[in-house]
């Protein structure tokens, strides 16, 4: 009867975290809180220290922007700015602040705040400050008035409204309580906030993810059953992120997944698989310096080596279209069409003109954990297979990939990059990619140049023209595609997946989905 | 006892200077240029070599080493070059994920490895002695990240008996000592309390079934080598009951092996398991180390290496300790 009875309570209390364990994961669920999936930690709380998509949602929901990306496509609308002058040379904007913005601490925002938030980019020289440095130089921004700031650039630069989508506020009081030798509050802004943004951090800690509570003072007012909160999860293995979709302990991943992994997460009941119009291009690049394919004839030969219907269509499955040069196809002054194709006697035949051999094994640079760009690189390599070229995949992380790209004799033979709506300007894709003088970060990493196109991407920067702009960045395009500088596979959507509870929810390309503002939870009552 | 402890004590001192040393130099002779990472991916060559001077990073490599060895004197491990935090604080937040996720597989693993190895032992050549063996044997051979992936998928998944992965999912309790079991118990927390517990089990779990198999391996042959010493007869010829005979006798000589084999796997586990943390997306140690190799974060890297070499260090020592309680001879050499 006692050993009964000790087995009966030892049962029980074995059971009982486990009954009680699925009440408080089913009560957490219900809480309102919009959870996400985050695939890269969130090392630092500072908006001005990155520049990346991996922690873009931290930024762009916690800090405002003077300009914000809105909807798909995507459309630059003032977001703290009211509006923006600029004066006939394009040197001088002068840029109007809504009265009444608030920062989370009550304090309201004034133009002393963007001076600062500037300033401060440029004095740390990271992250977003490489889109300033070359056009504004320090103590070039002024506060003409409360609410009032004038830039005043080196020269004129066409996309500078879109570049002040990057420009994130701080609230420059709290910041400068906290400096410490003139560090500009670098040291305290990794682990603390000083913002406006529509959410409030409440916890943090890089190794698990962040939350924050909704903001119910932001100048932008909430819509009905928008979340009480939000909570950024960190998850690295692409297994648990899916399985943590179908179980409903997330409701929304915006990160990169592949065909696959959308499919079968699809398939349980409550999941609902999103496929949206993006502006992102996987490319497979060449260092056009490195021999042998600094020959022209060789990086073509490459070029009709890659099987690109059959990546679109077995691989891909519908989920891209195939690109035509460094301009996305959807937008104005992309190459009219592909001008490689699949064709690997053609192959044969350029490899036969090139004066450089291939005659030692090249080697495909990978990001490690990105299955699509192992994928990829395997689809080139049984290409280059039938001809008899030996190619040997090589996989990194992306910050060593980025690092290699410093210089011409470590950066790798071939190496899949995307290249994404940073900002929609055609500099972003065409500019950024193939002006000499940006040479040393990876969207440059094809060394593909020339003094006239360096000329062309300077001029088309400063132009006013809109008209002038266009047939620039377009020559620059057809230049670099004529000339092989990479293998453009694709232009891809984007894929994500919503738990059916998140409604509303709105992709914007430039954002690469992190901005949550227009999603709502269907079971808040 | 107390003077050997604590001169072993002091000569690891030597032993983590050493590691710190090595460390130091490889972690440097790597390609890598924690600056440019820094720096982000688009800075300029000139950017870059602003940031490798505003860390330091450009004065010769026995400066460096130098400095960091006076700083870690008086206990400062540095800033980590990512989150700008220091390393202390990095490992302060990490470590009691490591070490109650370490302390809980542990004793899961003697629960289970101990009680099945001696009776395996007890019954040599029976059935069940033959299926623990084999049981055994597949469990080194298991791989950690399919177990655990299985386990999620049945566990979690299709029975829905507890959480895929993290380490709590409910607001957690205020941080005193950082364990979640004992500051929900601290803040009489209930709910965090069993959901914390809850998260601990499936990595627990995963890391306690293949070292169980080892302590049982262990426990098994131990018991079998002291039930052939010459003692285990005379004392059934004296009469004394079997449950005696192995309980007092049996088990303290055979725990010699079992002892030194739970060592080794404690400073395994204390260090961290990258491909545990992975999947269960556990706060560990494990992850921090592996990040801080991938961003060539120096500090971090040998914050992470010390903490390592000092938990083998502790355990060894704690080892020999126990090792002599349970057998006075050992002590006496």
């Amino acid at each position: 009867m006692r050993r009964r009875h000790a087995l009966k309570t030892a049962l029980g209390g074995i059971a009982a975290p486990f009954v009680l364990g699925a009440e408080v994961r089913a009560q957490a669920s219900r809480d309102g809180v919009l959870r996400i999936v985050n695939a890269v930690e969130l090392d630092t709380l500072d908006p001005h220290a990155v520049l990346d998509t991996g922690r873009l949602n931290f930024k762009i929901n916690v800090y405002d922007s003077l300009f914000r990306f809105q909807g798909n496509p995507p459309k630059l609308e003032p977001w703290l700015a009211d509006k923006l002058d600029a004066s006939p040379d394009g040197t001088v904007y002068t840029l109007h602040l809504k009265h009444g913005v608030k920062f989370h601490d009550g304090t309201e925002m004034t133009a002393d705040d963007v001076v600062y938030s500037m300033e401060r980019m440029l004095a740390m020289k990271q992250g977003p400050s490489r889109l300033y440095l070359d056009i504004v130089a320090p103590g070039a921004t002024r506060a003409v008035d409360r609410y009032t700031v004038e830039f005043k650039l080196k020269r004129a630069a066409a996309p500078f409204e879109e570049l002040l989508a990057e420009c994130y506020i701080v609230n420059s009081a709290l910041v400068k309580k906290n400096e410490k030798n003139g560090d500009w509050g670098r040291e305290w802004m990794a682990r603390n906030t000083a913002s406006s943004g529509s959410w409030v951090v409440t916890s943090w800690e890089p190794s698990t993810g962040w939350e924050a509570d909704r903001f119910k003072d932001h100048f932008k007012g909430w819509q009905d059953k928008a979340p009480t909160g939000v909570r950024f999860r960190t998850m690295r293995e692409a297994n648990s992120q899916a399985l943590a979709m179908q179980r409903g302990d997330i409701d929304l991943f915006v990160g990169t997944l592949s065909v696959d992994q959308i499919e079968k997460m699809a398939k349980s009941a409550n999941v609902a698989p999103m496929r949206e119009p993006n502006l992102r291009l996987l490319l497979l690049s060449f260092n056009t310096k490195k021999p042998p394919f600094d020959d022209p004839h060789v990086r073509r030969a490459f070029s009709m080596a890659f099987d690109y219907e059959g990546w679109l269509n077995g691989i891909m499955k519908g989920a891209a279209v195939r690109a035509t040069g460094a301009i996305p196809p959807q937008l104005p002054g992309a190459v009219p069409k592909p001008l490689f194709n699949y064709d690997l006697k053609a192959a044969a035949d350029e490899l036969a003109k090139a004066t450089a051999k291939v005659d030692r094994p090249v080697s495909i640079h990978v990001m490690t954990g990105i299955a699509r760009t192992e994928q990829c690189a395997q689809v080139l390599q049984a290409g280059l297979k039938s001809l008899g070229i030996t190619a040997n995949i090589v996989s990194e992380t992306w910050p060593t990939l980025a690092n290699r790209c410093r210089a011409i004799e470590t950066t790798p033979d071939i190496m899949t990059i995307w290249t994404g709506p940073e900002y929609l300007d055609l500099q972003n894709w065409v500019g950024d990619a193939y002006d000499q003088t940006r040479w040393g970060d990876y969207k440059s990493c094809t060394y593909f140049s020339s003094d006239e196109i360096t000329a062309k991407i300077k001029r088309a920067y400063s132009s006013l023209d809109p008209a002038e702009r266009l047939k620039l960045y377009s020559e620059v395009a057809v230049a670099a595609a004529e000339g092989a500088a990479s293998i453009y596979v694709h232009s891809e959507s984007w894929l994500g997946v919503r738990n059916k509870r998140v409604q509303g929810f709105v992709f914007c390309p430039s954002s690469s989905g992190n901005d949550l503002r227009s999603a709502w939870l269907a079971d808040i009552a | 006892m107390l003077l050997r402890v604590l001169s072993r004590l002091v000569w690891s001192l030597a032993t983590l200077l050493g590691v710190v040393c090595i460390t130091f130099v490889i972690s440097n002779i790597v390609p890598a240029d924690p600056a440019a990472l820094v720096a982000g991916d688009t800075a300029t060559r000139q950017q870059v070599a602003e940031v490798r001077a505003r860390l330091g990073l450009d004065k010769p490599l026995h400066e460096q080493l130098a400095s960091y060895v006076g700083r870690l004197a008086i206990g400062d491990l540095g800033k980590s070059i990512f989150t700008g935090r220091p390393v202390v604080d990095d490992l302060a937040a990490r470590l009691p994920a490591t070490i109650e996720l370490a302390i809980a597989a542990l004793l899961l693993a003697v629960a289970i490895g101990l009680p099945i190895g001696v009776v395996s032992a007890l019954r040599r050549g029976s059935l069940l002695d033959h299926i623990v063996r084999v049981i055994t044997v597949s469990g080194f051979a298991i791989a950690s990240f399919w177990l655990a992936v299985m386990l999620q998928l049945f566990l979690a998944m299709e029975l829905n008996l507890l959480p895929l992965s993290g380490r709590i999912e409910v607001p957690a309790p205020l941080p005193v000592t950082r364990f979640l079991l004992i500051d929900s118990v601290l803040a009489w927390n209930g709910r965090a309390f069993v959901d914390a517990l809850t998260h601990l089990a499936l990595p627990t779990l995963t890391l306690a079934l293949p070292v169980a198999a080892t302590i049982v391996r262990f426990a098994r042959i131990g018991v079998l080598d002291a039930m052939g010493q010459s003692f285990v007869p005379y004392a059934q010829a004296m009469g004394l009951p079997p449950t005696l005979i192995v309980s007092k006798y049996v088990l303290r000589s055979a725990m010699t092996s079992v002892v030194t084999q739970i060592g080794l796997v404690a400073g395994t586990l204390l260090g961290g398991t990258v491909v545990v943390e992975a999947v269960f997306d556990w706060p560990g140690l494990g992850g921090y180390t592996f990040n801080s190799i991938v961003m060539s974060d120096y500090s971090a890297i040998l914050g992470a290496t010390l903490w390592i070499a000092a938990a083998y260090i502790v355990v060894n020592v704690l080892v020999d300790v126990v090792q002599a309680t349970i057998d006075p001879r050992k002590s006496a050499s």
